[in-house]
């Protein structure tokens, strides 16, 4: 595999190819504000800036 | 007096009338005795022996008609001391919110609330030898926790495990007032004609030797399934068995159910934090906004070698699991497996909301009393699966948003529609036998009122889980303690 920039790992991350490696949504689940902060992968609940490591 | 039903020549019984008998020697029935026994003269019946043995265990055999669940003559004891022989002594009264109606949640709600049991609470702890609260330790994860409006810690206390029959057999066997009779297995209970008072008990020794006693009050104390099957199989002088008259004898059965549910990473500075184990729960405010049930979860350290790597390391290790190429590219380093950094594992013990169809019927097959063996309906509702589901999650997004750790939720959990591992891949229940004759304000919603007295029979108590309204997510022992000591208050009082 052809080495990746950061930027290009992140925007692949949110890109809608990588929606599906993601798993589902975050699951509906409370109104909560600041749902959106987080993502899920392999089950494990992230923060969406724990990708910016 | 302790006396072996089995090695006895003439009848004990003859010409007594008991003020007070009660049925099994376990937790309800021994703090009952020894606490009825100063002011009545008591006969304690337990089916068992001082030790286990086959022919007494047997009888608890039953049937899984229901979700899967224990064998039932290994989720209970039947010898003196009852399931307090192989208990685990986790402790912790129900919370005051347990006991409120909800309008989210059919059946919810006691007659009595946290105020009617907390005037036994010391004496509750000491029964079960828990030692007095030491200075709390030193957990600032779970501490932290309390900063969110969503969850809480919590605090259990532990017992030695107490056990009943070892603790209280010498003061039993001392007592004046208490005639205890082992292998004495209470096979009937009579009415008078009018069927308003409980009048004889009868009793079976093993060799099928049957003896009557005459009580004028009569406490079940049998366990959270069996008193329900007792009340069902005494049905010659009413079909549909007593205390039935309005069908919930059995039904409205609970359990507490256990699971692993995640894993843990924590953040840098708690990585020299060696609680093994720490306790948290959702506050109320959470339990009515989600609409959900009451949960516990217990985070245990399961890896001390974990802390030796920084948390951006495991993040970075997180990410290389789920796609090892696309990272090592990015961050040139190699993939190490989250699954060895992994710090705490979380378990969730969660409530089980009211649920007629969830029951304790009882079989064709008869035990070796002629008495129908019990058949085990164990069901969920959504409500049940929604607690456990939106719970975790939000306890995941809840420790990442305080800069806690990130939690890992088990994949089963994480589906549309979870279906909980068997109980050969987890625990799945706490052996907690609850709310199987539960406590109401008329027989539309209970078979026992607040005082834990049958509805339509005058002296006819019950004691144990089987008369909670509702299980919380504390094990239910405790509790157990609290409300015998409470109803033999009352009957010290107004018996
Ligand atoms: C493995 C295990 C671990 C547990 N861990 C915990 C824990 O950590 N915390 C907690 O709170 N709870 C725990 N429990 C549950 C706890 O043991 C019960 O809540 C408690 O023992 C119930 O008390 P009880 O008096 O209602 O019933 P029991 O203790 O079961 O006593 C009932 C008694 O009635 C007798 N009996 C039955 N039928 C008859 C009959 N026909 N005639 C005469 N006598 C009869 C039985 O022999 C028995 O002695 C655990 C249970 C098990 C099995």
């Amino acid at each position: 595999m052809t080495k990746h920039t950061r930027r290009e790992f992140l925007s692949f991350l949110f890109s809608t190819t990588a929606t599906c490696f993601l798993s589902a949504p975050l699951l509906n689940l409370s109104t909560e504000e600041g749902d959106d902060d987080f993502i899920q992968v392999n089950g494990w609940i992230l923060k969406k800036s724990d990708l910016y490591v | 007096m302790i006396i072996d039903l089995n090695n006895i020549k003439s009848d004990p019984f003859q010409n007594k009338v008991f003020d007070i008998c009660i049925c099994g020697g376990g937790v309800a029935g021994i703090t009952l005795a020894v606490n009825l026994s100063k002011q009545f003269n008591v006969a304690l019946l337990e089916a068992g022996g001082f030790e286990y043995s086959e022919e007494s265990q047997e009888v608890y055999k039953g049937r899984i008609i229901g979700r899967e669940y224990y064998p039932l003559e290994e989720t209970r004891m039947r010898f003196f001391g009852g399931s307090s022989n192989v208990w685990a002594g986790f402790c912790r009264p129900l919370d005051y919110y347990d006991f409120e109606p909800k309008k989210y949640v059919e059946y919810s709600g006691w007659p009595i609330n946290r105020n009617d049991l907390d005037p036994y609470l010391e004496k509750a702890k000491s029964i079960l030898d828990i030692p007095d609260d030491k200075e709390a330790p030193k957990d600032q994860f779970t501490h932290l926790l309390n900063k969110s409006a969503d969850f809480k810690k919590i605090d259990f206390w532990f017992s030695k495990p107490t056990n009943f029959g070892e603790k209280f057999g010498n003061e039993i066997t001392n007592a004046e007032n208490i005639l205890c009779c082992l292998n004495a297995n209470v096979t009937d209970i009579i009415l008078s004609e009018d069927l308003s008072r409980v009048k004889k008990i009868k009793v079976q020794n093993y060799a099928g030797k049957s003896y009557m006693l005459n009580v004028k009050t009569f406490i079940l104390a049998a366990g959270g399934i069996e008193n329900a099957r007792i009340m069902l199989n005494c049905n010659r002088q009413i079909k549909e068995g007593l205390g039935n008259s309005t069908g919930l004898v059995g039904r409205f059965f609970a359990e507490h159910l256990h699971y692993a549910v995640g894993e843990l990473i924590l953040e840098d500075r708690f990585r020299n934090c060696n609680e093994i184990r720490t306790y948290a729960a959702p506050s109320e405010r959470f339990m009515q906004k989600e609409n959900i049930l009451n949960l516990g979860l217990r985070i245990i350290r399961c890896n001390q070698n974990s802390s030796q790597y920084s948390f951006k390391m495991k993040i970075k290790n997180i990410l290389c699991e789920w796609s090892p190429d696309l990272v090592e590219s990015v961050f040139s380093s190699k993939c190490r497996y989250a699954d060895q950094l992994m710090d705490r594992v979380v378990r969730i013990i969660s409530e089980q909301a009211p649920n007629f169809s969830s029951a304790v019927l009882c079989d064709a097959e008869v035990d070796k009393f002629k008495m129908r063996r019990a058949a085990l309906d164990w069901t969920l509702s959504p409500i049940d699966v929604r607690t456990i589901k939106n719970g975790v999650i939000h306890f995941g997004k809840t420790v990442a948003s305080l800069g806690l750790g990130r939690l890992k939720v088990v994949q089963w959990l994480l589906s549309e529609d979870p279906k909980f591992p068997g109980i050969r891949e987890d625990e799945t229940g706490g052996n907690h036998h609850m709310c199987t004759t539960r406590m109401g304000t008329s027989p539309k919603n209970g078979v026992v009122d607040s005082n834990q007295k049958v509805f339509g029979i005058g002296n006819f108590y019950v004691a144990g889980s089987s008369v909670f309204s509702t299980g919380g997510h504390a094990n239910p022992t405790f509790t157990i303690v609290q409300m015998s000591l409470r109803l033999a208050d009352y009957l010290n009082k107004y018996n």
